[in-house]
């Protein structure tokens, strides 16, 4: 579904932050991307919705060529991006910043993904009218990505989901998000947490200054003892 | 007195409340002044009085001219402003922040040259085209022009505010101005957000313009200096980016130097003194406005 060759971005012409990346995720497949901080993981990420030009590679979705595509229309595309650091709009409501997540839909078609949104966060049905700078962290976490669902996408990207959370909050996101993935939505992970990303991903890559290091089916990684060594401690 | 200087005050208000919410859109989204908008508004006034001179315009009720009047200066003004925006900024939108503010001010010189030497350089009068007739409220008194400029400009906000509020555009709208990337993220086209923002801060401005034309009766081609820094003033005292403080503002300004035009002896020689000076201690004492928020700077 997305394939990404030899992808380099360098910032400011000198510091190489993504250097000869390639890896794929197939339809309906969790995969994951581990790393530590500045490993150019978010890098990734905003290489593959278009933030960044690509100094090599491509980026192909569904077959089709990414390069010079705009943002909007990557998104409009299928790729829905759950950015780091979540950025609700937080000057608008919970119920705005979700109607923003399917920009450009029919009312009736935004109803019913509203309420599908709402089932599977009940609590953001209470939050509706509230500002979304209002809200904690895990709140502004699940609104994150339910803002992302509202556009139906074919592959999220999600950038840290569990970042500056309270673990039974983690848990409770990563037992959501793989929910979500049961029923078909195609997954790609971006975390620094390895374990729980591992424990839900079907399979990993490990990133290491903008180099894939490492990569395999989640098992493998796990019993990796490099990996146990850098990531799981 | 303190009344009919409060009536004036809300009439100019009014305008620099029109004129002010043309910065603040604008900058809400870009973080950018908009030193063209000044123009913009000059420019208006002669899109008005060029709509008021066509034959069949000047031939039907007044209320008609009005209309078309408003309806043509707001067009022509808005689409000014959008090609502003494509010619002069888009091009340094990944430029230095400095470099579009340079442009903009290059942008209004030369649009003050053009109509000073291709259409004229004199002040030309411009018609008031309703009847003048006066309401008298105890010992005040309220033109009809008066009701006219706070009517048309209350309904313009009303609008404005319920597309801003209400409509999907309106909301992509708060959205790029919160977070231009994560409105991209969201399948919002945010440089179509930004042309929005200059179609409708222009049209407002051309609103004004009429306006203002008709108050004062007569237009020229540097009207749009003092004007424009006033209205940018009353947009920082609001809070620049906030669409509320723009308006609070402006009518502060207008009223501010109403009163103080009419209490302090020989006030009105120099009137522009006080939204100055409100500019300098705003930028003293509350740098961030009225209704802003202080905002740390973005990375």
């Amino acid at each position: 579904m997305l394939e990404c060759r030899s992808l380099s971005v360098v910032y400011g012409k000198k510091i190489s932050a993504l250097k000869d990346v390639s890896l794929k995720v197939d339809q309906g497949e969790i995969v994951t991307v581990i790393g530590a901080n500045g490993s150019g993981k978010t890098t990734l990420l905003k290489a593959i919705s278009g933030v960044f030009r690509l100094d090599e590679g491509e980026v192909s979705f569904e077959g089709g060529a990414l390069s010079g595509v705009p943002m909007h229309k990557i998104a409009r595309l299928g790729i829905a991006h759950v950015p780091e650091g979540r950025r609700i709009f937080s000057r608008l409501t919970v119920l705005e910043n979700l109607e923003l997540g399917a920009y450009g839909q029919k009312k009736a078609i935004l109803d019913k993904r509203l309420e599908e949104a709402y089932r599977i966060f009940p609590l953001l049905k209470e939050r509706a009218s509230q500002l979304g700078g209002t809200l904690s962290g895990g709140e502004q976490q699940m609104l994150a990505i339910a803002r992302a669902l509202m556009a139906e996408p074919k592959l999220l990207l999600l950038d840290e989901p569990s970042m500056g959370l309270a673990p039974v909050i983690v848990e409770k996101i990563y037992s959501t998000i793989k929910n979500i993935s049961r029923q078909g939505l195609t997954i790609l992970l971006v975390e620094q947490n390895a374990q729980i990303s591992l424990s839900i991903a079907k399979r990993g890559y490990v990133l290491e200054n903008g180099q894939i290091a490492l990569s395999g089916l989640s098992g493998e990684l796990l019993n990796n003892p490099l990996v146990q060594e850098a990531y799981l401690g | 007195m303190f009344v009919q200087q409060l009536i004036n005050g809300l009439a100019l208000g009014s305008i620099y409340a029109l004129i002010a919410l043309g910065y603040t859109l604008v900058y809400g989204i870009l973080l950018m002044v908009n030193f063209a908008h000044s123009e913009i508004f000059m420019l208006g006034a002669f899109f008005a009085l060029g709509a008021l001179s066509l034959s069949w315009v000047s031939g039907l009720p007044a209320f008609m001219q009005l209309l078309l009047a408003l309806l043509l200066a707001m067009f022509a003004s808005a689409v000014t402003g959008a090609l502003i925006e494509r010619v002069a900024y888009k091009p340094l939108r990944h430029a230095s922040r400095l470099a579009p503010l340079i442009s903009a001010i290059g942008v209004s010189i030369f649009l003050q040259n053009l109509v000073f030497l291709f259409v004229t350089n004199q002040s030309v009068p411009f018609p008031r085209i309703v009847p003048l007739w006066h309401l008298e409220l105890g010992n005040s008194q309220i033109s009809s022009l008066q009701i006219l400029v706070i009517a048309v400009s209350f309904l313009l906000m009303g609008f404005l505010r319920f597309f801003i509020q209400k409509t999907s555009l309106g909301k992509a709208m708060r959205a790029t101005a919160g977070d231009r990337m994560m409105a991209e993220f969201s399948g919002i086209p945010t440089e179509r957000i930004i042309s929005l923002a200059f179609l409708i801060g222009g049209a407002l401005g051309g609103a004004a313009a009429l306006l203002n034309g008709m108050y004062y009766g007569s237009i020229k081609y540097n009207m749009g200096f003092l004007v424009g820094i006033k209205a940018f003033t009353a947009a920082v005292l609001g809070g620049i980016g906030n669409v509320t403080g723009a308006v609070l503002g402006g009518l502060l300004i207008g009223i501010l130097e109403s009163l103080g035009a009419g209490y302090i002896p020989g006030g009105s020689e120099w009137k522009d003194i006080f939204s100055f000076a409100v500019l300098i201690l705003v930028l003293l004492v509350r740098p961030e406005g009225l209704l802003g928020e202080r905002v740390s700077e973005k990375v």
